[in-house]
C-alpha cells in the first residue's frame, strides 16, 4: 500500500464524493416528493392518476438504474433531448427512487387505522386536511425505517452514475485505476468514502427510528 | 323533527344489510339501537353521516336532505358528532390537540377560545389532568371520554356513538356511559348503538331494535324490556337473561 499516493488523491476523492452527495440529495429530495405524491394518488384510488402512479411504479422497479440512465442519456438525444449527465443522474435517481418511497409511505398508509380517517371526516374535516393532518404524520411515522433504508439504497445507486460519464467517487477509483494501475489504494479510498459518507446517515437513521418508536408515533394502541 | 331517515335501503355487493329503514328522532330524543351482532346497526349510524353511501331511501336533517350528490359532508358532519368503538382519537397528537384540530382547522377557530371550551370540557368528563397525555398514555375507559369531548367541540346537534364501550375492560365502562348520561340529561340528542342492556333501559327515551337489516321494533324502554311487541324481540332479549330457559 502507497500512503503517499492515497495522501495525494484524497482531496480528488472528496471532490467526487460530494458530487455523488449533492446529487444524492436533490435525487432523494425529489424521490419523496413524487412518492408522496403516488402514495397520495393510490391511497385515494384518484381515477387515471392512480393507473399512471401504478405503471410509473412497476415500470420504475423493474428496471436497473442503470439502464433507465442510459435511456435517458443515450436515448433522448436522439429524438433531440439532450441532457447533461447530471441532469440526467438526477432525474434518473428520482425515477428509481420515487417508486420506493411512494412504496414505503403507502405502506405507512396502509398501516394506520381505517377508523383514524372516518373519525377525522366525522369531526369535519375534509379528505386533504384529513391526509395532511391525520394520516401522513402517523403514516410517515411508521415509514421511517422503510424510507431511510431508501435513502441508503439511492445513496450507493449513485455509485452507476459514472456510466454517463459523471465524476462521482465510482468514476474516480475506475480513472485512477486505468491512470496508474494502483488498484488497492484506489479501491481502499473509494470503500473508506463510502462508509464515510454512509455511516454517518445509517447511524441517523437508527436513531430517527428509536426516537419514533419511543415517541410511540402512529402507535395507537 | 331533527333527523328522518325514509325507506332507506343499504347493501354491500348484492347482500342487503339494511332494508326499508324509517325513523324519526326529535330534537332531545335519545335513541337506543339494539340488536344482534351484524343487524346492520353500525351501518346505519355510519349511513346518516355519510361514512357510508345508502342505495336508496332518503336521509334528512333538519329537513334538508343529505343523500344528494352535491351535499356538503364537511359542513353536515359538524352538525353530527360520532364516537366509534375504538382507536379514534389521534394518536400522534396530544389530547388537547386532538380537541383543537377540527375546531381551528374546520370552524377557524382561535386557538385560545377554543382552548378554552377545550378545558371546560375536559373538566367536565374528568380529564383535567389530561390535555397534554397521548391517547398510548390514557387508559380505554379516558380515551373513549376524550373522544366523546372531541366530537363536542364541534357543538353537534345529534351525537351518534357506535358500540363505543364494546372494546372496554368492564371496569371502565361505567365512567364512559357516565358521561353519556349526563349529555342525556342536558337535553343532548343522541342515537346511541350499545349492547349495555342497563345502560339502554336508563337513557333510552325510545328503544330501536334492529335484527335482519330491518327494524323490528321501536318501543319505550319500559314496554321494550318487559313486555316486547315482537316474537323476535323477546328472544333477542331472552340470551341476555341468564335465569330463564332458553
Amino acid at each position: 500500500m502507497e500512503w503517499g499516493y492515497i495522501a495525494k488523491y484524497t482531496p480528488m476523492y472528496a471532490t467526487a464524493a460530494l458530487l455523488t452527495l449533492r446529487i444524492a440529495a436533490v435525487g432523494i429530495l425529489l424521490s419523496l416528493v413524487v412518492g408522496l405524491f403516488c402514495a397520495v394518488v393510490r391511497h385515494f384510488k384518484i381515477p387515471i392518476l392512480n393507473a399512471i402512479a401504478v405503471g410509473y411504479i412497476e415500470l420504475s422497479r423493474n428496471t436497473p438504474l442503470l439502464v433507465q440512465l442510459f435511456l435517458l442519456y443515450f436515448g433522448l438525444p436522439k429524438i433531440g433531448i439532450k441532457l447533461s449527465g447530471e441532469a440526467c443522474a438526477v432525474i434518473g435517481l428520482t425515477f428509481l427512487g420515487g417508486s420506493y418511497m411512494a412504496e414505503a409511505f403507502r405502506s405507512g398508509l396502509v398501516a394506520v387505522e381505517k377508523i383514524q380517517h372516518e373519525s377525522a371526516l366525522s369531526l369535519g374535516l375534509t379528505n386533504g386536511q384529513t391526509m395532511r393532518y391525520v394520516l401522513m404524520p402517523q403514516a410517515a411515522a411508521l415509514a421511517v425505517p422503510a424510507l431511510t433504508a431508501n435513502v441508503i439504497f439511492l445513496i450507493k445507486e449513485t455509485s452507476v452514475f459514472s456510466a454517463v460519464a459523471l465524476a462521482d467517487l465510482m468514476y474516480v477509483a475506475k480513472d485512477l485505476i486505468g491512470l496508474h494501475y494502483n488498484t488497492d489504494e484506489a479501491l481502499v479510498l473509494l470503500v473508506a468514502f463510502y462508509i464515510i459518507i454512509l455511516l454517518p446517515i445509517s447511524l441517523l437513521a437508527s436513531l430517527l427510528e428509536r426516537r419514533m418508536r419511543y415517541a410511540g408515533f402512529g402507535g395507537t394502541a | 323533527m331533527l333527523l328522518t331517515v325514509e325507506k332507506l335501503n343499504k347493501a354491500y355487493d348484492g347482500l342487503e344489510v339494511l332494508r326499508n329503514i324509517d325513523l324519526s328522532v326529535e330534537k332531545g330524543e335519545v335513541i337506543v339501537v339494539i340488536g344482534p351482532s351484524g343487524c346492520g346497526k353500525s351501518t346505519l349510524l355510519r349511513c346518516i353521516n355519510g361514512l357510508e353511501t345508502i342505495r336508496s331511501g332518503s336521509i334528512s336533517l333538519n329537513g334538508e336532505l343529505l343523500n344528494r350528490p352535491k351535499t356538503d359532508w364537511s359542513s353536515v358532519r359538524q352538525k353530527i358528532g360520532m364516537v366509534f368503538q375504538s382507536y379514534d382519537l389521534f394518536g400522534h397528537l396530544t389530547v388537547m390537540e386532538n380537541l383543537l384540530l377540527a375546531p381551528m382547522k374546520v370552524r377557524h377557530e382561535d386557538r385560545k377560545t377554543a382552548r378554552i371550551r377545550a378545558e371546560a370540557l375536559l373538566e367536565r368528563v374528568g380529564l383535567g389532568d389530561k390535555s397534554r397525555a397521548y391517547p398510548r398514555q390514557l387508559s380505554g375507559g379516558q380515551k373513549q371520554r376524550a373522544a366523546i369531548v372531541r366530537a363536542l367541540m364541534m357543538e353537534p346537534e345529534i351525537m351518534l356513538f357506535d358500540e363505543v364501550t364494546a372494546a372496554l375492560d368492564p371496569e371502565m365502562v361505567r365512567e364512559v356511559l357516565d358521561v353519556i348520561l349526563e349529555l342525556a340529561r342536558d337535553g343532548m340528542t343522541m342515537i346511541i348503538v350499545t349492547h349495555e342492556m342497563q345502560f339502554a333501559k336508563a337513557v333510552a327515551d325510545r328503544v330501536v331494535f334492529i335484527d335482519g337489516g330491518e327494524i323490528v321494533e321501536q318501543n319505550t324502554p319500559e314496554l321494550f324490556f318487559t313486555n316486547p311487541d315482537t316474537e323476535r324481540a323477546k328472544r333477542f332479549l331472552n340470551i341476555f337473561q341468564f335465569d330463564t330457559p332458553k
